[in-house]
């Protein structure tokens, strides 16, 4: 493996990265699973006072107010109902520790440069800019998702833009 | 033989003997310990008394503080616990009055 | 193994420096102290001890951890003070100033090399040449004047002492110093320690080396050998000890004082050496390891200084970890909580024991909730020091006497509201001395002692600190801040209590000076006293009698981490409400209820007082929606009122305040989250911003 890694250093290209698939309306996602904290249930949120709708609310994860952004919601797709099959994706972005709800989580893939294509102007729920490319993996396209650009965007209204 | 008895083994010793240094420069001493001592097991071998006396030389150092000498004064001590007592060449005067400043002119035997 | 080794070093290279900058800085408050204490009289043996020690302390660690350029000044410092130390130079008053203004230089480059400040060589250069011409010269009467001309003046002290008292006993020392093995690692340079011990006197030293079992598998970093060092000199012990205060803990130096007049020194006998029984001629005295004997030997002149007992016994640990600490005993409440709720349900009579322990558990986590924050008190006599210096150096900008004092200064506080209190606080002393304190000459005119006085008075009052601000001046000016508001827009009139007009002066860009001058009155101020003392949930309030003086005072949360509240539902969500901003609440009767212009306002005891719908303010979906159905909770806001309408009253809890912010965004009308017994997360309400909100909403 050290030799392998070597060797594409050396050319100059990146090493295959883990991405966490998941899906949101018919669409399959993917995040860099570094950024991945842990898989949860959906939990009972405290509201939070005139946030935007897809804002749930805050939990308590082990001491710590964590923020849940529910993206069905956000990117109008999927129903948004919560049972025990709802999943939320607890993140680690930009030192913030963010709670993000999803349709449901497939899997863990690794993908090669060769298997990332830059992503084209279409019409995905997202927004081009928080793309950062688009993979196949058994014929199925996914979408990686630059997960810190889009949590610190203005749209998601999580961070104050200051920081 | 004889010719053996009277060769010496030059140890050049440069560069940084000081804090920054010595982890660079162990190996060396290290490797010329094993090396004299194995000559030295080997002249045992063949009945001789010594293969000759090491010395050092210490022109090259450019620094020296209390880490480095007590790397070195080690490294005297182990080669007279093996029964060969080298001698320290080309010191310079601060290299000198560093060695007594720091306590270790009896351990290397220095002039004061 | 080179590179970890190199890690290393550099890791814990920066973690001693950060030691010396810490008690290098301690030095130097200590030194200015003394400085700013000193009356005319100037400095008695001790003090003088005390200065020389600071001085020499600082330059000895700054040349074992490698900061030559604060060697420079502190040495021409030291040199002088030794000087004084040995009556060969007179005290003279205009020498405060000189090492006020060395200390000053000392801290910049303090400052340079731990902050990477800004670092001014000519201000070095120039209290360089002043400290020399001083020692130089010796006749400190015209030198001062030389350096300093405008300070000469006819009150230089005392004449030079008796020769005699100058030659000091010499003492022969033996001192065995086995270091710490990683000393080579923590970059302290072992030539520079020999090097300053040389200069106290004749030094010998002999290191003694350990064999190593075996050579290959030494560790070169590592220090195996001790060192036996012989010192013949006029310094005493704790002289010594002062040069490896930086470098060698107590038991790893032993130190022996062989003989004590100078005639012993040259006959010492060789057998008379550290490792063999000392009662050979009666002179020897044991001085080994140990407080016991630093104990004593504080009550000698030379021994008084930094290493007082207490700072014997206690240890510096980082912020970090007594916050991590903090939290995880915040955690271990919440947990007691949701056992004592969960145990609430069970039947008290078969779960008799269970119920006895959850009691003993919740003392005992109170307990140390209680002894946990506290280590976070320091007291704020750490504030008040930088006071007396202040005072001196505009007392004598402004012309004016001014005498400070300070009362309560033991008083604890949060470290973090120590820190965000002291600008405030340095603001109000400034205000004080400009504006409030009057000329001597006016003083008199007046019929008051010409000397003013400022009072700092810290006390602890139920769960908050008051600091008062005392001035003995002329008093606030009822007629002049109401003339100022009215020039400057502020919304004031004639029939404005007294109390509202002084409030006036905390209203942005109000400022009373009639000249502007570089101590205060930019007219930012006041505002902004008033901003700091309510971000940290404190209040402001000013008394004031004309000709009289004026009284400010702050009052503070004791500590930021914990607050008192009250949970109250509204729909499905909870919230806490601080007491101390909860006046009482109330059931209103269908009668008390009026409309004034549309907003819904509760009539109590005489007041109207707005009712906020926090239902509508948040938009929550609520149960209550009409006053008389649900709870009205009073609260004061600055004296504002306001009734917040709320479903029900749950509990009274103590909470532990955590930050929304560190995920998340600001939330508008909240101080931040807490975590309910049952694990869910509650916000905390804050009051003020509430109204804000409510002000704007309603003006929309």
């Amino acid at each position: 493996m050290q030799t392998g890694q070597g060797l594409t250093d050396r050319n100059g290209t990146s090493t295959p990265a883990e991405y966490l698939t998941f899906t949101l309306g018919k669409e399959e996602y993917g995040i860099d699973i570094l950024k991945v904290q842990e898989i949860r249930g959906y939990d009972v949120v405290t509201h939070i006072a005139n946030a935007p709708e897809f804002i749930k609310g805050v939990v308590n994860l082990r001491g710590v107010i964590v923020p849940i952004v529910d993206m069905r919601i956000k990117f109008k797709v999927g129903v948004p109902t919560y049972n025990e099959f709802t999943v939320v994706i607890i993140m680690n972005v930009l030192g913030r520790v963010i709670g993000m709800v999803v349709d449901g989580v497939s899997d863990v893939v690794a993908l090669g440069p060769e298997q990332i294509k830059p992503a084209p102007e279409m019409g995905t729920a997202l927004d081009t800019g928080y793309i950062t490319g688009l993979g196949t993996l058994n014929d199925q396209m996914l979408i990686l998702v630059d997960i810190e650009k889009l949590m610190s965007s203005e749209e998601m209204q999580v961070m104050d833009q200051a920081n | 033989m004889i010719s053996e008895t009277v060769e010496t083994t030059t140890i050049r010793l440069d560069g940084d003997w000081s804090m920054s240094g010595v982890a660079e420069k162990f190996p060396v001493l290290e490797k010329c310990l094993r090396h004299l001592l194995d000559s030295e097991a080997s002249g045992e071998r063949q009945k001789s008394p010594s293969v000759g006396i090491p010395e050092i030389d210490l022109a090259g150092v450019t620094d020296f503080d209390a880490c480095g000498c007590q790397l070195l004064a080690l490294f005297v001590r182990s080669l007279r616990q093996n029964g060969s007592s080298p001698l320290l060449l080309n010191m310079s005067e601060a290299f000198i009055s560093r060695v007594h400043s720091l306590g270790f002119g009896r351990e290397l035997n220095l002039p004061l | 193994m080179t590179n970890s080794g190199q890690n290393n070093n550099s890791i814990d290279l920066n973690q001693f420096n950060q030691v010396f900058f810490e008690e290098c800085a301690e030095h130097l408050a200590g030194m200015e102290q003394i400085l700013v204490s000193l009356a005319d009289a100037g400095p008695d043996e001790e003090q003088l001890n005390a200065i020389f020690r600071a001085a020499h302390s600082i330059k000895g660690g700054a040349g074992i951890f490698g900061f030559q350029d604060m060697t420079v000044v502190t040495h021409v410092l030291e040199s002088l003070l030794d000087r004084m130390r040995n009556h060969e130079i007179p005290f003279s008053t205009a020498m405060v100033d000189l090492f006020l203004e060395a200390g000053d230089v000392i801290s910049m480059q303090l400052a340079g090399h731990r902050d990477g400040a800004e670092v001014h060589q000519d201000a070095i250069d120039l209290i360089r040449c002043k400290l020399q011409q001083v020692i130089d010269s010796g006749a400190v009467a015209a030198s001062i004047a030389a350096v300093d001309s405008e300070r000469a003046s006819s009150d230089e002290a005392v004449t030079c002492l008796d020769s005699n008292d100058s030659v000091a006993a010499c003492y022969r020392y033996e001192l065995e110093f086995t270091p710490d093995p990683d000393i080579f690692k923590r970059g302290i340079r072992l030539e520079s320690l020999f090097a300053e011990l040389e200069e106290l006197g004749k030094l010998t030293v002999t290191a003694e080396l350990q064999s190593p079992a075996d050579f290959s598998t030494l560790d070169p970093e590592i220090c195996s050998s001790c060192w036996h060092l012989s010192l013949e000199t006029t310094a005493s012990e704790a002289d010594i000890r002062d040069v490896f205060e930086f470098v060698a803990d107590v038991d790893q130096l032993k130190l022996l004082q062989v003989a004590n007049h100078p005639a012993a020194v040259a006959n010492v006998p060789e057998s008379n050496r550290l490792d063999l029984p000392c009662e050979t001629d009666g002179d020897a005295v044991e001085t080994a390891v140990g407080r016991r004997i630093y104990d004593k030997n504080e009550l000698a002149p030379g021994a008084y200084g930094r290493r007082t007992v207490e700072a014997d016994s206690s240890i510096r640990v980082g912020v970090t970890k007594v916050d991590q600490l903090i939290n995880q005993v915040g955690e271990l409440v919440i947990t007691q909580l949701m056992l004592a709720q969960t145990a609430a349900g069970l039947d008290p009579v078969l779960h008799e024991g269970l119920h006895r322990s959850l009691l003993q558990l919740e003392r005992n986590t109170r307990d140390l909730q209680q002894s946990v924050m506290s280590i976070r008190l320091v007291p704020i006599s750490i504030v008040f020091s930088r006071f007396p210096r202040m005072v001196r150096e505009l007392a004598s900008k402004l012309g004016k006497q001014v005498e400070l004092k300070m009362v309560g200064d033991s008083t604890e506080l949060d470290k973090g509201l120590i820190e965000k209190i002291s600008d405030p606080l340095t603001h109000l002393v400034r205000n004080c001395m400009d504006h409030a304190l009057e000329k001597p000459a006016v003083r008199v005119a007046a019929g008051k002692e010409p000397g003013g006085t400022i009072t700092l008075r810290a006390s602890q009052t139920g769960g908050r600190i008051v600091i008062d601000v005392i001035d003995d001046g002329a008093g606030l000016n009822r007629e002049k801040i109401l003339d100022k508001a009215a020039e400057r827009g502020i919304p004031a009139c004639e029939s404005m209590s007294d109390e509202e007009v002084w409030q006036l002066i905390f209203a942005p860009g109000f400022s009373t000076a009639e000249a502007v001058t570089d101590i205060s009155g930019r007219g930012v101020g006041m505002d902004v006293v008033l901003q700091n003392v309510q971000s940290l949930s404190g209040k402001v309030s000013i008394v004031s009698e004309p000709g009289q003086g004026t009284r400010v005072t702050i009052s503070l949360p004791l500590t930021l981490a914990i607050l008192d509240g009250l949970s109250v539902a509204v729909g499905d969500e909870k919230f806490i409400i601080p007491l101390s901003s909860i006046i009482e609440s109330l059931q209103p009767s269908t009668g008390s209820l009026k409309s004034v212009n549309g907003k819904k306002v509760v009539h109590v005891r005489g007041d109207y007082i707005p009712v906020i719908p926090l239902y509508e303010l948040f938009n929550l979906p609520a149960l209550v929606t009409e006053p008389e159905k649900g709870i009205l909770i009073l609260i004061d806001v600055d004296g504002e009122k306001a009734a917040l309408l709320v479903d029900a009253l749950l509990d009274e809890h103590q909470v532990v305040i955590k930050s929304i912010e560190t995920n998340y965004r600001k939330v508008d009308g909240t101080a931040g989250a807490t975590i309910l017994g049952d694990g869910r997360v509650a916000l905390i309400l804050d009051v003020n911003s509430l109204l804000q909100m409510q002000k704007k909403k309603l003006s929309l």
